[in-house]
């Protein structure tokens, strides 16, 4: 299974991003053959509008079905879901104690956004 | 005739000189109707003294998606300008708070997934205190449709030859403000002596320029001896269209809602003035 | 992500939310600073700032027709939803909302389109911290988009400041577009009401508003003594729904005359208006250090 955790680096040892719509990116983690890959979001990271649904996008499209990050909005919440991407929140630590703290069942799963959208609209 | 009463900053007066203008105008035999399109806090409705109000709802277009139909081309989301689309695992999905209601997305998909509901934005209420007929907008809260919404208000009462509508703007220099004076015969600024305020009217003033509107300045708030706003004015040559005089005794007025007729009675020569010059954009305009 | 914002808020224009904001800051060592009313921006006429920085805000696209290749079929008029193509195919800019309906459809491909140039951010050094603001494009829309540009901007730019804990966020009027941009997921909101007839009105929705996005409220009054009885409402309000009375100001002519100066009230007196703009501050203060 693919777990994809929002992170600030390239690699394992990196911090994870609190964020998700403005992530700097992704490690795309297969806990199966335990090979990790990187895959940049730094468009987003610039995006005004709709950064999460993007952002989700990248996730969906890597295939995963478990999203480790800090925050997801509104509209993220909604894309994820619709792929039955399942989310976990965690705090500030390592990408790779964020996989092992869900490999423990440690990680809390949302049914719904956590903050609000930063968002603007017309 | 359709007068817009605009101005940059909030607070400078604009509700109140709607109303002033309105009942002045009416006193003087014309058939005024007064629309409040500031849509988000709409102010003008409070002075009004009226029975019943009639209302109707507002709604605006907002695409739906029939996943059963949908075979995933994406052609919607390559379309849409505002990121309100995107395809996930093979379907498309909407955000509806993203989407401006351009209409696009439905037309362009070619396997029928797409059809357009109606979501409500807002209310229109309409009601008649003596002579005057008043409208106002009022947006639903956590709705940002406000253009929409005060495009309705306009459509709602449309221009007559012979009849005035005097428009209550929202503040501000964006979308709202622009919806509002959009095809004006004639603007007036209300704009008080305070940085700000000249700040705030110098854009406003840029605005129609680029719009191609004709608009002259009320001066409120205005203090013996001061003459900053009126030099300002004077050196551009915009037209002041009446200048009216700092009173507390009118803020407190004010801020109880009995003061159309004190202002009135107080400035009636000011009134005459923002009068004639209605009346000669009347008379160019309706020559056209 | 320790960064706090507090918002600034009046639904009503002109009951002194630039001139509050300004003063609150002031009280602080250390704090960024944003000016969220993008179309009518003022902070920065009272706030000492030293730009260091400027950017276009570039957003969406502009379009326009090209006459050498249209054959004026008539397609583009029909279905612009925004009216903003003219009998004779030209687009006005102010009415375009940039959707590209005329360019997607058009069979001639006539229609072009670059990125439109909405205005100007400003990055600014206060004796305090950073001050982002801008200057919105004459005619443009998308005053909220410019908001969340701005509110992105504070924040990538505090990633590594542990030095500033709090930004103020000078709010636009109104309940729409820029004012949902400005306060969702801020910490508090200052709701700054007067005592008249239409300053209540709208602090009713504007709270509303804020209580839709579950953002937690403070309320002060502006010139409080103007009329009595209605600052007597507002207090039963605040009561009534439970909404923190942080302080109230009586009306001081003084404002006016520190904004003449370029400065805020506290910085140009220390009167009994600096005293409650003291105890609004701390209201706010010990809010955000708590959690």
């Amino acid at each position: 299974m693919k777990i994809a955790v929002t992170a600030t680096g390239h690699d394992l040892e990196s911090s994870t991003d609190p964020r998700f719509g403005r992530a700097q990116g992704f490690i795309i983690y297969d806990s199966e053959t335990e090979e990790f890959s990187y895959v940049d979001n730094n468009q987003n990271y610039q995006s005004v509008q709709g950064a999460g649904i993007q952002s989700a996008k990248h996730v969906i499209d890597a295939g995963a079905e478990i999203l480790i990050t800090g925050n997801i909005g509104p509209k993220a919440y909604t894309a994820l879901n619709s792929a039955n991407v399942t989310i976990l929140l965690c705090r500030e630590s390592t990408v790779k104690d964020s996989i092992e703290s869900w490999k423990k069942g440690e990680l809390e799963e949302t049914s719904q956004a956590n903050v609000s959208g930063h968002w603007g609209g017309m | 005739m359709q007068i817009a009463i605009a101005s940059g900053k909030g607070g400078t007066g604009k509700t109140t000189m709607s109303l002033a203008i309105s009942h002045f105008l009416s006193s003087r035999g014309n058939d005024v109707t007064l629309l409040d399109c500031d849509v988000e806090e709409p102010n003008a409705g409070l002075f009004m003294h009226s029975g019943s109000l009639k209302e109707r709802r507002v709604t605006t277009p907002v695409p739906e998606i029939d996943p059963s139909k949908c075979i995933g081309c994406g052609v919607c989301e390559e379309l849409c300008q505002y990121n309100a689309l995107a395809v996930l695992k093979g379907k498309a999905v909407i955000f509806p708070e993203l989407c401006h209601s351009c209409g696009g997305c439905v037309i362009a998909c070619s396997s029928g997934a797409m059809k357009e509901r109606d979501v409500e934005i807002g209310t229109i209420f309409t009601g008649s205190d003596g002579s005057i007929t008043h409208l106002t907008g009022k947006l639903d809260i956590g709705k940002i449709q406000s253009p929409g919404l005060i495009g309705e208000v306009k459509k709602e009462k449309k221009n007559h030859i012979g009849k005035i509508n005097i428009i209550d703007s929202p503040p501000g220099n964006s979308c709202p403000m622009i919806e509002t004076v959009r095809e004006c015969d004639h603007v007036f600024l209300v704009a008080e002596p305070s940085p700000f305020s000249m700040n705030d009217l110098e854009l406003a003033m840029e605005t129609l320029d680029k719009m191609g509107l004709k608009y002259s300045v009320i001066v409120n708030k205005a203090k013996e001896g001061e003459n900053e706003l009126t030099g300002f004015l004077e050196k551009r040559n915009t037209e002041i269209a009446a200048v009216i005089s700092d009173s507390l005794d009118l803020a407190v007025a004010y801020s109880s809602g009995n003061f159309i007729d004190l202002l009135i009675e107080s400035e009636k020569g000011e009134f005459e003035k923002i009068e004639e010059i209605i009346n000669s954009r009347r008379r160019i305009v309706e020559c056209q | 992500m320790s960064m706090k914002e507090i918002a600034i808020i009046s639904g009503k224009g002109g009951t002194g939310k630039t001139s509050i904001t300004a003063a609150l800051a002031s009280f602080e060592e250390k704090c960024s600073m944003i000016d969220c009313d993008v179309d009518a921006a003022n902070l920065a006429i009272i706030s000492e700032h030293e730009v260091i920085e400027e950017e276009n805000f570039m957003q969406g696209k502009k379009y326009t027709i090209n006459k050498d290749l249209c054959i004026e079929c008539g397609k583009c008029i029909s279905l612009c939803r925004f009216e903003a193509i003219s009998d004779d195919y030209i687009i006005n800019p102010v009415f375009c909302e940039g959707c590209g309906v005329c360019s997607f459809f058009c069979m001639a491909r006539a229609v072009n389109s670059e990125d439109r140039d909405s205005g100007t951010i400003y990055t600014s050094r206060t004796p305090r911290g950073p001050f982002f603001h801008a200057r919105l494009g004459i005619g443009e829309g998308n005053s909220g988009k410019l908001v969340a540009r701005l509110r992105e901007m504070n924040s990538m730019k505090l990633r590594n400041r542990t030095d500033i804990g709090v930004t103020y966020l000078d709010g636009p009027p109104g309940t729409g577009c820029p004012v949902i941009a400005t306060i969702s997921g801020v910490k508090a909101v200052l709701i700054v009401t007067e005592p008249s007839i239409s300053a209540i009105h709208d602090l009713e929705r504007i709270s509303q508003l804020c209580r839709h996005f579950r953002i937690k409220i403070f309320l002060c009054i502006n010139r409080a003594d103007i009329n009595t009885e209605l600052s007597e409402k507002i207090r039963k309000f605040s009561a009534d729904n439970d909404i923190e009375l942080t302080g109230e100001i009586r009306h001081d002519p003084l404002f006016l005359k520190a904004q003449k100066e370029g400065k805020n009230l506290v910085e140009f007196a220390s009167n009994d208006t600096a005293a409650e703009l003291k105890k609004i501050h701390s209201a706010l203060s010990d809010f955000i250090t708590k959690g």
